[in-house]
């Protein structure tokens, strides 16, 4: 270590791991997709995870291992986010890790989107996001550490499928979300970072597509010639909420088997 | 092997890193090596490599000494590693070099040595490694090249920027050749990492003014940027290609 890389807190030694064992981990939209695939490979990484979600018949079936615990919340109302995080702190007196995985997808085309539809999508995509961190970064300030993900959408890039607007948007600032944030926690040691996911194989991602046209869409237009899996997304956050993810904040990470190329 | 470390799939994975007798391609060579890959470590500096071998844990590693200027040579080192290993599973493309040096004063000498060491290298031991891939329908490239590839660099890296962009380029090209073969390619875009190279013709002062541009208020550790080229490299980033991974403490906020 020299003067330019004071405050480093992780080992350059090569066999270093994840570091997980014993990280407080809270994952919001874990009932299913991509949420429920995170939070139960955080729980086998040795995690104590709190999983989220409004869909409680969904949490039922989690496999948390024997220190996890479920919550069900609606987490487009902020009260609610500061319920759920202040609930982690009073069982575990800590949070390491926070994934922002929960969000909805209707497809409504331009014309046909009112207030109440653009309400409902913000709200439960991007103000739960903010409302998330923002409780959970007091906690993460006083521990001087901390690793928060906030999950975006390749439609974050390129407007999403046909009449995806809202949930375009909301993912736009998922990434601004992400990226202000990180600015803002960098000096108390807490990296944040955003994941586009595009083309995993959840019932979000082929919402509005029959089965061909999901095969095709995905099969033949990405790179990899196929659609995803949402343990491929859950093991890219295992990179960024572990030891290995120290030097990484502020990133967009895309998961998308290379269908954008940006 | 750490047990934490088998969820990398690295175990029994045939490796070539370039690069590997200091910085990030030695410690990507390392970790490589902690985590159960039989790894070819080259590099130029024939002392280097060898010692960086010697340190290496577990066994069946191999030291290559390889000037990536010789187009011949990364075509034999690609072809005598598959061929003595059976396979090739991974290639690092980490090695380039780097001269501060005013832009009035790249003559056309410097000009072809930065492209061609840097990326010239990169592109044929791509295309030797894809074709070494192939057969076994999984593969791995990480190309190392640097936020100076977007935003230009510190000063006096004109040329180095320049062919930083094109591993960029070539990594989204190659990633859209080799992906139908189950083989991924990804750029890695370190910031500034504390490595020989970085502190290259900086002084106490451009290199004080670099760190405190950087969000997290330091400079990485070649590990901490390595780590990022493993994940790539490992069972970890299955669905990720073309990406250019940013570790760089929040500099480009890309």
């Amino acid at each position: 270590m020299s003067e330019l890389t004071a405050g480093v807190t992780v080992s350059a030694d090569p066999g270093t791991g994840f570091g997980l064992a014993g990280k407080v981990a809270l994952v919001t939209g874990a009932a299913s997709g991509i949420g429920r695939a995170t939070a139960e490979l955080l729980a086998k990484s040795g995690c104590l995870v709190t999983a989220v979600d409004i869909n409680h018949k969904g949490l039922a079936g989690l496999d948390l291992g024997d220190n996890g615990s479920t919550d069900v919340a609606d987490l487009s109302v902020p009260a609610a986010c500061e319920q759920v995080v202040a609930g982690v702190l009073a069982r575990r007196k800590r949070l390491d890790i926070l994934v922002n995985a929960a969000a909805i997808l209707r497809r409504v085309p331009i014309a046909e989107v009112d207030a109440a539809l653009w309400e409902k999508m913000m709200d439960t995509n991007l103000l739960s996001q903010f409302a998330m961190c923002r409780a959970a970064a007091r906690p993460m300030r006083e521990q001087n550490s901390g690793r928060i993900i906030v999950i975006s959408s390749t439609a974050a890039f390129n407007g999403g499928a046909d009449s995806s607007s809202v949930y375009a948007i909301g993912k736009g600032g998922s990434l601004a979300l992400a990226k202000s944030l990180a600015r803002q926690l960098a000096s108390h040691n807490v990296t944040v970072n955003a994941i586009c996911p595009g083309g995993i194989d959840t019932p979000m991602g082929r919402h509005g597509f029959t089965e061909d046209s999901w095969n095709a869409h995905y099969a033949r237009s990405v790179p990899l010639k196929r659609a995803g899996q949402p343990e491929e997304v859950a093991k890219a956050i295992l990179f960024l909420v572990g030891d290995w993810g120290s030097y990484v904040t502020g990133h967009t990470l895309d998961v998308e088997g290379g269908l954008m190329l940006r | 092997m750490s047990p934490e470390l088998s969820i990398l799939g690295l175990e029994g994975r045939v490796a070539i890193v370039t690069g590997a007798a200091s910085g990030i391609g030695k410690s990507a060579a390392e970790i490589l090596a902690a985590s159960g890959a039989r790894v070819t470590a080259c590099d130029v500096n024939a002392d280097g490599v060898k010692a960086t071998v010697k340190g290496f844990a577990g066994t069946g590693h191999t030291a290559e000494v390889i000037d990536l200027a010789d187009l011949a040579a990364c075509d034999a080192l690609v072809k005598r590693t598959a061929k003595r290993e059976g396979r090739l599973d991974i290639l690092l493309n980490v090695a380039a070099v780097l001269r501060r040096i005013d832009v009035e004063q790249v003559d056309e000498a410097e000009w072809d040595r930065l492209m061609n060491v840097n990326l010239r290298s990169q592109y044929f031991l791509c295309r030797a490694a894809g074709e070494a891939m192939k057969p076994r329908k999984w593969g791995r490239i990480v190309n190392v090249s640097s936020g100076a590839g977007l935003v230009g660099g510190f000063v006096g890296a004109t040329a180095y920027a320049i062919t930083k962009a094109g591993i960029m380029t070539m990594t989204k090209s190659f990633a859209k050749d080799l992906g139908p073969h189950g083989i991924t390619v990804n750029t890695l875009s370190p910031g500034a990492i504390d490595t020989p190279m970085q502190r290259t013709g900086m002084t106490k002062e451009t290199l004080e003014s670099a760190r405190s541009r950087i969000p997290l208020g330091r400079m990485g550790l070649p590990a901490e940027c390595a780590r990022g080229a493993v994940f790539l490299a490992s069972d970890l980033a299955s669905y990720v290609t073309g990406h250019i991974l940013a570790v760089d403490g929040g500099f480009l906020m890309r």
